[in-house]
């Protein structure tokens, strides 16, 4: 699966357990930091006390030449084999007076540790555990003497080890609880979210009624798809109205047009002996006046179609047929024109549509290729099955198109210049009306040309079983 | 023939009315649906021309009325919706024929006589007009006595004209009885098999059997 890394999500949570274990990760190692300086530092504090015990208690009993009275005397008083201690009493020029022997347990060879060169606590490392010495200088009666009080720190070390396993094992437990329950949380707060973006790409201007869930959360999310389906409430309203107002103006214009076209025809009928000069202004006063009914009804047409209702019959039909049959009763019209017109079909192909519907938008498209290919020229109208998809392909020698007047092609009352010129008839409305009734059918529409080599049109509607 | 027209628009009703009167029908005409059914009822009209907005009763419920007083009257619709839906729907409702404004005339001639021909239209097999001799059996013209070629289209749409001799078809209604109304408006293609007609019929010295009226449609007269 991939990662978005954009996702809310993923930066919520990746950003939330970051600090979380940033956060634990510093804790740890102050805790850790504060903990082995306070266990050294109760070490040293205990080791002074003591230097300051034995020179103040036993040394000042004693005299350099009574070595041996005050080595039995420290050995009473400290027992250090038996308590792991360390103790040693040298001169200035590093001539052991007195040292304790080695350990019960033999965890450390006092002989082995290194004598101190000045006063001051220090570490030393003895095979794996270690020695905390303290050093201090003393009297013993005229000569001054150093005192080194050691102990072994393993006791220390294992409190700090257990500190630091827990927080190895502690800290990733951390990490991980952390971006799981964030992971949870960030899902369960971001679900409504998805389930809004699931129901919005529904909504298009066929399913206007469609409203987005509200979640009853409470929270933001709530408002938000509350404020969005007002919004949708706002739009299906403006699209209804002017859905509203074209079928309203196409059927308010159809009237007066009803009453003109029937007063003109009622001249011509009644008055037989008008000048011929008067019926062919009158006749052509007529043509316009279909001319104005063919837009408005191929305008109410569009705007029904893209209100979704182009397919009023969905019926699983054979494209190839429709298109053959259709080629065989426009025929005529290329071989008028002496164009050659070939229909090519590898069986059949089956789609689920509004057959006459569907014939529409075939007649359109040929009927543009029979306008704009001159003379002579050639047709050939393919019907395809590719991969999933019913392609119908209109390839003619035509005039063509300019490149930049492409993006236009299916605009409204749009035609290309070249095309006005010819006073060709029709109203720039058979594109856009082609379009629509092949998006009805979950199709597409493209349009390939050359100027002054040839058009290709490819309709691609989706196959059925 | 006594022919109840119901539409709220005067002045097309006034003109219908009219033009109507000049074909010979009796014409009692109605403004809103109330009046209109209440003559519907009195009267023994031949056919009822009703139009669906209307104030007050609306179209819809003066046909739907009428209908289940049983009257078998034919009902033609004259509508500014087109919706295909709302063809079908007034077909079922009992409606007999349905035209959508704005409507030639003529149209609305040979639909309102092809309702009143009640019994099966009287149609010989064999229609000669002038030079011309068309055999709806056996599929065949004939002009001055020598045989054209005709493919189907062009026969249907000769005949077609034939059968409503000196009557101008619109270019709407001869594509929806030879073609289908997919063709409406996108293609010239009447025109088209007009013209081939016509070359086929003067090739054999019927040079002017049929006439374009401009503006309205084609027109097959026995070329005196």
């Amino acid at each position: 699966m991939m990662i978005n890394t954009r996702s809310i999500r993923f930066r919520l949570i990746a950003w939330y357990s970051g600090l979380i274990i940033v956060v634990a990760v510093t804790f740890g190692v102050l805790t850790y930091r504060d903990i082995a300086g306070h266990l050294l530092n109760s070490s040293e504090v205990a080791l002074t006390r003591r230097i300051e015990g034995l020179s103040r208690e036993i040394l000042v009993q004693y005299s350099a030449d009574d070595i041996g009275a005050l080595s039995r005397a420290i050995d009473n008083a400290y027992s250090p084999e038996a308590t792991d201690r360390f103790i040693r009493i040298s001169d200035g020029e590093g001539k052991v007076i007195y040292l304790s022997s080695p350990p019960s347990d033999l965890i450390f060879e006092p002989e082995r540790v290194p004598i101190a060169q000045a006063p001051g606590t220090r570490w030393e490392p003895l095979n794996g555990n270690g020695l905390y010495i303290v050093t201090a200088d003393a009297r013993l009666g005229d000569r001054p003497v150093r005192i080194e009080m050691g102990t072994p720190i393993t006791e220390t070390n294992l409190a700090l080890s257990d500190l630091q396993r827990s927080l190895f094992i502690g800290l990733p437990l951390v990490a991980f609880i952390v971006t799981a329950g964030g992971y949870v949380l960030v899902a369960r707060s971001l679900k409504p979210v998805e389930q809004l973006s699931a129901t919005a790409q529904e909504i298009t201007f066929k399913q206007l009624d469609t409203r987005l869930p509200v979640i009853e959360t409470g929270d933001e999310i709530e408002h938000l798809s509350v404020r969005l389906n007002k919004m949708i409430d706002r739009l299906a309203e403006a699209y209804h109205q002017a859905s509203r107002f074209s079928v309203d103006a196409s059927h308010e214009l159809r009237t007066p047009l009803a009453i003109i076209r029937a007063e003109l025809e009622s001249l011509l009928r009644q008055w037989e002996d008008l000048p011929a000069n008067l019926v062919k202004r009158i006749g052509s006063v007529l043509e316009e006046t279909e001319r104005i009914s063919f837009i408005t009804e191929s305008l109410f047409a569009l705007s029904r179609l893209e209100a979704g209702e182009a397919k009023i019959r969905n019926e699983r039909l054979d494209l190839a047929t429709l298109v053959t049959a259709t080629v065989d009763q426009m025929r005529l019209l290329t071989e008028d024109k002496n164009i050659a017109l070939s229909v090519r079909s590898g069986g059949p192909v089956f789609v689920q549509g509004d057959s006459a519907r569907l014939k529409q938008l075939f007649i359109a498209l040929l009927d543009n290729a029979v306008k704009y290919t001159p003379e002579h020229g050639s047709i050939i109208v393919t019907v395809n099955a590719e991969a999933s998809l019913a392609v119908l392909k209109i390839e003619d020698t035509g005039i063509g198109m300019a490149a930049e007047d492409m993006p236009r092609i299916f605009e409204r009352f749009w035609r290309a210049d070249k095309a006005r010129s010819r006073r060709s008839d029709g109203a720039g409305l058979g594109l856009p009306i082609a379009r629509s009734i092949c998006q009805a059918h979950g199709g597409t529409i493209d349009v390939q040309s050359v100027e002054g080599k040839g058009t290709i049109c490819y309709v691609r509607i989706p196959l059925t079983a | 023939m006594r022919v109840l027209l119901v539409e709220d628009e005067e002045k097309l009703c006034q003109i219908i009315s009219h033009g109507l009167k000049a074909e010979g029908f009796a014409v009692d005409t109605a403004n809103d649906g109330a009046k209109g059914f209440e003559l519907a009822m009195s009267y023994p009209y031949e056919v009822i021309v009703l139009d669906l907005m209307l104030p007050g009763v609306s179209g819809s419920n003066v046909l739907k009325t009428i209908r289940q007083k049983n009257k078998s009257v034919p009902i033609l619709i004259l509508t500014a919706r087109d919706g295909t839906a709302d063809k079908v729907s007034h077909m079922e409702a009992g409606a007999d024929d349905y035209l959508t404004k704005p409507f030639a005339f003529s149209e609305l001639l040979v639909r309102l006589r092809a309702l009143l021909r009640r019994a099966p239209q009287q149609r010989e097999d064999i229609i000669s007009i002038g030079g011309l001799e068309i055999d709806r059996f056996a599929r065949t013209v004939k002009c001055m006595g020598q045989c054209v070629d005709m493919s189907a289209k062009e026969f249907a749409l000769l005949v077609y004209l034939a059968q409503n001799k000196g009557r101008v078809l619109s270019r709407t209604m001869i594509i929806e009885h030879v073609w289908d109304q997919s063709f409406d408006g996108f293609t010239n293609i009447v025109d088209v098999y007009i013209r081939q007609i016509r070359n086929k019929l003067s090739d054999r010295g019927l040079a002017s059997m049929i006439s374009t009226v401009r503006g309205v449609g084609y027109v097959l007269n026995d070329g005196t």
